[in-house]
Order: structure tokens, then C-alpha cells, then sequence
């Protein structure tokens, strides 16, 4: 961990999977809600047990192995993986897609990256402007 | 005009220690260096800087060639962290270079 | 890789088709004579999803992320309502009319659900733009 990590504590690489996360689902979400009059497409979503398994277990994510001296921290790049949702209920033509779901997800999601990304800029910010005070 | 000569000087001579020679012969001892732990501190802190700028190299062109698993998010938190990192190096650095003019101007 | 991007614009072009053949299907639900020849054949859309595997999936995932495909539009085929107009200029020699196989009730339902269909990919555009610029937000010069 470098000296600047060093800088930033727990909340701010919690912000920063929250924004990872949220940023995945609403991958899921779109896929969703254009195919949710495609025939036989299963709806999907975050498998959000396993990301909060993950967190307690102390892992960032699916491990991403540094083969090469410039590889970069690879954290944050790891994925949730997809599982099958089954809020909805399933159609004649196989899709199970239900609209209104995915609807109140989508605003739920952009609410928390949002928020997170709302309060990483401010934090950000902060330092930034704690640094350049005290140039004098 | 003394006080501009010595400055530079002294920034020269923390540049000195992370020129690309310094970076593979980590051992090697410069000579008229300051003492080892604060040295070694400056340089450490020095490569942090250059590691988190070169982050935000990466994520930029990962985002900008569009490249899997490159969130435009990620760009953004890295491309502030490499300011905010230059930004107190930079200031770390003039304080070190005001203390060293402060002190040969004590000197009489 | 999946491009939200990409995606969204896929499924309002979709929505959008839908929308459009279900008009033409309501403005044409009376239409007897067409130029190739007999009533007028209902017409739908033809959808599949084109699997578009994600960054942060491995290959041996079940559950892949899908961008929706117009195949195309297919006109419907089953036998033409029946009317017995003895007078109509399109009866046949025993006095029926052909009519375009359309229930104009369903198709004024699917009309709705079009439409829903159509803001719900609109909104999810949206979402996007708005999460984006939020995230480009985080650096800023000052």
C-alpha cells in the first residue's frame, strides 16, 4: 500500500466498491429493462450475497493476479458475479423481465452512486484543499 | 541571487535522488545525502508519486480505448489522487527547499 | 464487452420499432385490399438477445448480460377474419370480406405496454447520462 493510500481510510475504498458495484448493476438493470419484451431472455442481477460474504472475509473480489511489475493495483476491477433474478414473473415467450422491478431498482441504484460519488468528490476536495492551504 | 543558487542546490539534490539511474541501483549510497531514514522516506514517497500518476495513466487510456473493466469513475478517483498526491509532494518539497535556504541564511 | 451505451440505444431503437408496428397495425385493422394482394397481415417484431459477455464475468457463468437484436418484422400468416358483406366492393363470389386478423382491443394493450416499454428504456437512458456525469463529477480543476 502506497503512501498516498495511507492518506485515505476504510470509508474511502468503501466508497469506492459502492461505486463499483453500482456501476455493475446498473449494467444489469439496462440489460434488463431493453430486453424485457426479448423472448426466453432470464432477467439477471448482482450476486449480492456473495459481495457481502466477500467484504466480511476481508477479499476486495475475484482475484486478478499481477503477472507483470506494471500492473497497477487491480482491486477495484474485480466483479460481482451475475446470478439469475427471479423477482419477476415469467411470461409465455420465457422472459421474466418485470418492468416495474427494474424500474425502482434503476432509481434506487442511481441514488447510492451518486450519493457515494457525491461524497467521494467531497472528500477528495477536501484534501485537495487542505494541501493547498498550506502552501503559505 | 545567493539565496536562488543555494535553493536550487538543494533541489537538485532531492532530484538527484530519484533520477532513473537512482531507481535500479537502490543501494548505491549518493554522496552529501541527508540521513539514510529521511532519505529513504523522501525516495519512497517519491516512487508513491509516480506509481499513483502512472494509475492514472492507465485508467485513462483504459477508459478512453474503452477497455473491460475501465469505469469512468475509476478514471476520476485516480486522476484526483495523482493531483492530490503531486500537490503535497510539491508542497513537501518547497517547505524542504525554505529550510534549507533558512538555514545557510543563518549562516554567517 | 457490454457497452451500456450501446445497449440502451439498442433497446429504444426496439421499443420504438414496436411502437410503430403496433401503430400500423391499429390504423390498418380495417384495411381489406392491400397492393399485395388480400386484407392486411398483422405485423410483429422479432426479438433476440445477443449474449454480450461483461468485464467482470467469468466465461463460465450461466447468467450473461444481453444486448436486444431486431431480427426483423414477420407479417402473420393464420387465416383472415371472415365477414359475411355481401355488398362490400372487396367480397369474395360468396360474399365474404377478408379482415385483417387484428383484435383491436389486445392491440391497443399492447399499445400501452409499448409505450411503458419505450419510457422505461428512455428512464434507463437517463439513469445512465446522469451516473456518468456524476462520476466524471469526482475530478474537477478546482
Amino acid at each position: 500500500m502506497s503512501l498516498i493510500d495511507k492518506l485515505f481510510d476504510k470509508t474511502e475504498t468503501g466508497l469506492e466498491k459502492a461505486l463499483d458495484l453500482a456501476h455493475q448493476r446498473s449494467q444489469a438493470l439496462i440489460s434488463n429493462i431493453s430486453n424485457a419484451e426479448t423472448p426466453g431472455y432470464r432477467a439477471v442481477d448482482l450476486d449480492f450475497k456473495a459481495e457481502l460474504a466477500r467484504a466480511f472475509n476481508g477479499q476486495s473480489g475475484q482475484e486478478l493476479k499481477k503477472t507483470d511489475p506494471r500492473h497497477m493495483d487491480v482491486s477495484s476491477q474485480s466483479g460481482a458475479r451475475l446470478v439469475a433474478d427471479n423477482a419477476g414473473a415469467t411470461k409465455a415467450d420465457g422472459n421474466n423481465v418485470d418492468i416495474d422491478i427494474m424500474m425502482t431498482r434503476m432509481q434506487q441504484n442511481q441514488g447510492r452512486y451518486t450519493d457515494a460519488a457525491s461524497i467521494l468528490r467531497k472528500k477528495l476536495r477536501f484534501f485537495m484543499t487542505a494541501i493547498r492551504s498550506a502552501e503559505r | 541571487m545567493a539565496m536562488n543558487i543555494t535553493g536550487l542546490k538543494a533541489y537538485k539534490e532531492i532530484q538527484s535522488i530519484v533520477t532513473p539511474k537512482e531507481t535500479q541501483a537502490t543501494e548505491a549510497p549518493v554522496k552529501g545525502q541527508p540521513k539514510e531514514g529521511f532519505a529513504q522516506f523522501l525516495k519512497d514517497a517519491i516512487h508513491d508519486v509516480n506509481n499513483v500518476q502512472a494509475t492514472a495513466e492507465d485508467r485513462v487510456e483504459g477508459l478512453i480505448t474503452k477497455k473491460p473493466g475501465y469505469t469512468n469513475h475509476e478514471a476520476m478517483i485516480a486522476l484526483e489522487k495523482a493531483d492530490i498526491a503531486f500537490q503535497l509532494m510539491n508542497s513537501v518539497r518547497s517547505k524542504i527547499v525554505r529550510a534549507y535556504e533558512e538555514i545557510l541564511r543563518t549562516q554567517v | 464487452m457490454f457497452d451500456a451505451s450501446e445497449v440502451v440505444t439498442a433497446g429504444l431503437s426496439a421499443a420504438r420499432l414496436r411502437i410503430n408496428i403496433i401503430a400500423s397495425n391499429i390504423a390498418n385493422a380495417e384495411t381489406t385490399r392491400t397492393p399485395e394482394g388480400g386484407p392486411y397481415k398483422r405485423r410483429d417484431i422479432v426479438i433476440s438477445a445477443e449474449s454480450a459477455p461483461t468485464s467482470f464475468q467469468s466465461s463460465l457463468d450461466e447468467m450473461t448480460l444481453a444486448k436486444p437484436q431486431v431480427l426483423g418484422v414477420i407479417a402473420d400468416q393464420s387465416e383472415p377474419k371472415k365477414a359475411y358483406q355481401p355488398g362490400h366492393p372487396d367480397a369474395d363470389p360468396d360474399g365474404y370480406v377478408a379482415y385483417p386478423n387484428i383484435n383491436v382491443v389486445q392491440t391497443m394493450t399492447d399499445m400501452m405496454a409499448a409505450t411503458r416499454l419505450y419510457q422505461a428504456n428512455v428512464t434507463a437512458a437517463k439513469s445512465l447520462m446522469e451516473m456518468s456525469r456524476e462520476g466524471r463529477r469526482i475530478s474537477s480543476t478546482f
